[in-house]
């Protein structure tokens, strides 16, 4: 896709483009795969931006944002925007959905790192975080302490860090992995919230 | 308007006979099968078949969710895991590497894979090894994920090693539940689908992140091709279960010049631990004993070396190896 056509693409997704334009560009929508492809993931940081996601996340979503926004810096432009002619007055949240891209990747993260463990003690606020603070984020996101261990009856992590590359060589080589795949990876993928 | 309501009724009717018929069709299919034959259908499965879903994990009193996918292209295999609570920790794995991105603890670690794992590679004729250590059983059957699926138990003979019980699944013979037991019977880790799909896998791509701190033992550089065997006179383990066979011996090497580190691997041909023998101490060694989920560890001295033990294996069984270590030449 060219740069105009995502640029069209987000004033279709954001409902601003000329009437006579919109079945051209829905028939243009339907042909190609990409284009749907970016149709949906407008759609989902448009929800996003408007906090309308619940808490139901794609797991490939901050790949994809984060691949996007590699790939086409230039639509994030506020130029890029310019350029058209809104048929009627913007909303705060409709501010052209890829230009705020950015912004998404910055509020998205934390909705995806904190699971809501308002409950564990020892909460501290990371500091990139903070800085997040002015975003339209009702409740603000919590990490738990890094200074913790999963393994029982250990607290160094150093120490911790190296059993855990034992267990990584163990487990490469346990016939249980010929089983099972790659779920007993699980003990190593989990993640400990109750950190001592 | 009426009629078509009726169609729709018949037509659905006609559907759940036919899923009936289906599925008392299966069951008599399956129960015919035994529990051996069952677990080699399950080990091809999870070898041979694309498939994805969300499964929860309990393990230490603790309840979290993952997303798992296996993708088989021709020879090539790619699988990942990704948690789907807490910081998003994933694992993904293919012939070559294992690559591992733990953003809390500021991990990624990418590693080529021993080509020797394929050694260990239990195919379903070898299940008859265990026979000695372990008995197998049918448990009738259950509804997991929405999907029927059969239960089938191994049963350890002694309290050296785990149990399993799996719940597979009857159309495709993927595990639907696992549970682990450990010595006493008792479940210390469950996995259990709630959503799978059989035939699709989509894996992301591998993640870089610069930035992130990179902590894996590498294998030694040398053994790409062939793996050193150590001197296998120098220890002796006379600690280990009945059953308990050295499996695999090879050095790791973490930065050039460190010293290597010895790693023995001993199973049954389903349990198994891994002992890691080190000449020097360094400084923040570990000592004494840990636990994460079914996994048990053992860290001290052995005869003057700093050695690790860490297995899916009762703690008593680990102890009792590192135990038993005796370097052989003292004995001379």
């Amino acid at each position: 896709m060219t740069e105009q056509e995502f640029e069209r693409l987000s004033a279709l997704v954001d409902d601003e483009i000329s009437e006579h334009e919109i079945s051209r560009e829905i028939n243009k929508l339907k042909s190609s795969q990409e284009s749907l492809g970016a149709w949906s993931h407008y759609h989902l940081i448009g929800d996003a931006m408007r906090n309308e996601l619940g808490r139901v996340h794609d797991t490939g979503l901050a790949h994809s944002i984060s691949q996007r926004l590699e790939s086409e810096p230039v639509v994030l432009a506020p130029a890029a925007l310019k350029r058209r002619s809104p048929i009627r007055k913007r909303t705060l949240t409709g501010v052209a959905v890829a230009a705020s891209l950015t912004a998404v990747a910055v509020v998205m993260a934390p909705q995806m790192i904190n699971p809501g463990s308002s409950e564990a003690p020892g909460q501290l606020i990371s500091s990139n975080q903070l800085e997040d603070r002015n975003q339209p984020q009702e409740s603000r996101t919590i990490y738990v302490a890094e200074d913790g261990t999963r393994w029982k009856l250990l607290k160094k992590p150093k120490v911790e860090s190296r059993l855990n590359a034992y267990l990584l060589n163990h487990q490469d080589l346990s016939p249980s992995s010929n089983i099972k795949g790659i779920m007993p990876y699980a003990t190593f993928v989990s993640y400990d919230e109750n950190k001592q | 308007m009426s009629s078509v309501p009726t169609i729709y009724r018949l037509s659905q009717t006609c559907l759940i006979l036919c899923l009936g018929l289906l599925i008392a069709h299966s069951a008599v299919a399956d129960e015919e099968l035994s529990p051996k034959a069952w677990l080699e259908r399950m080990m091809e499965a999870v070898q041979k078949l694309n498939y994805q879903g969300t499964f929860i994990y309990l393990h230490d009193n603790q309840l979290e969710s993952m997303r798992i996918a296996h993708a088989v292209n021709g020879d090539r295999v790619r699988e990942s895991l990704i948690s789907l609570n807490g910081a998003p920790r994933e694992v993904i794995r293919d012939e070559e590497s294992v690559t591992c991105v733990l953003p809390d603890s500021h991990e990624v670690s990418v590693d080529k894979r021993t080509p020797s794992a394929k050694f260990l590679n239990i195919l379903p004729h070898d299940l008859g090894q265990l026979d000695n250590h372990y008995s197998f059983q049918n448990l009738g059957t259950t509804r997991i994920a929405n999907r029927q699926a059969q239960v089938v138990v191994i049963v350890p003979n002694d309290r050296l090693r785990y149990g399993y019980r799996f719940a597979l699944d009857t159309e495709s013979g993927l595990p639907l539940k696992s549970d682990l037991l450990n010595e006493h019977g008792e479940v210390v880790e469950q996995t259990m689908f709630t959503d799978l799909q059989i035939g699709v896998a989509e894996i992301s791509e591998l993640h870089h992140r610069e930035s992130l701190f990179t902590y894996r033992l590498k294998s030694h550089p040398d053994t790409t091709n062939k793996i050193p065997l150590l001197d296998p006179t120098k220890w002796d383990f006379s600690g280990l279960p009945s059953g308990f066979k050295l499996s695999m011996q090879h050095q790791l090497i973490e930065e050039q010049g460190s010293d290597p580190i010895d790693q023995y691997v001993f199973s049954d041909g389903l349990s198994s631990l891994s002992v890691f023998v080190e000449p020097e101490t360094r400084e923040e060694a570990f000592s004494g004993v840990s636990r994460l989920g079914a996994i048990n560890a053992w860290g001290g001295q052995v005869h003057g070396y700093q050695v690790t033990a860490v297995g899916e294996v009762p703690a008593v069984t680990i102890l009792g190896v590192v135990q038993g270590m005796q370097l052989k030449r003292a004995n001379d």
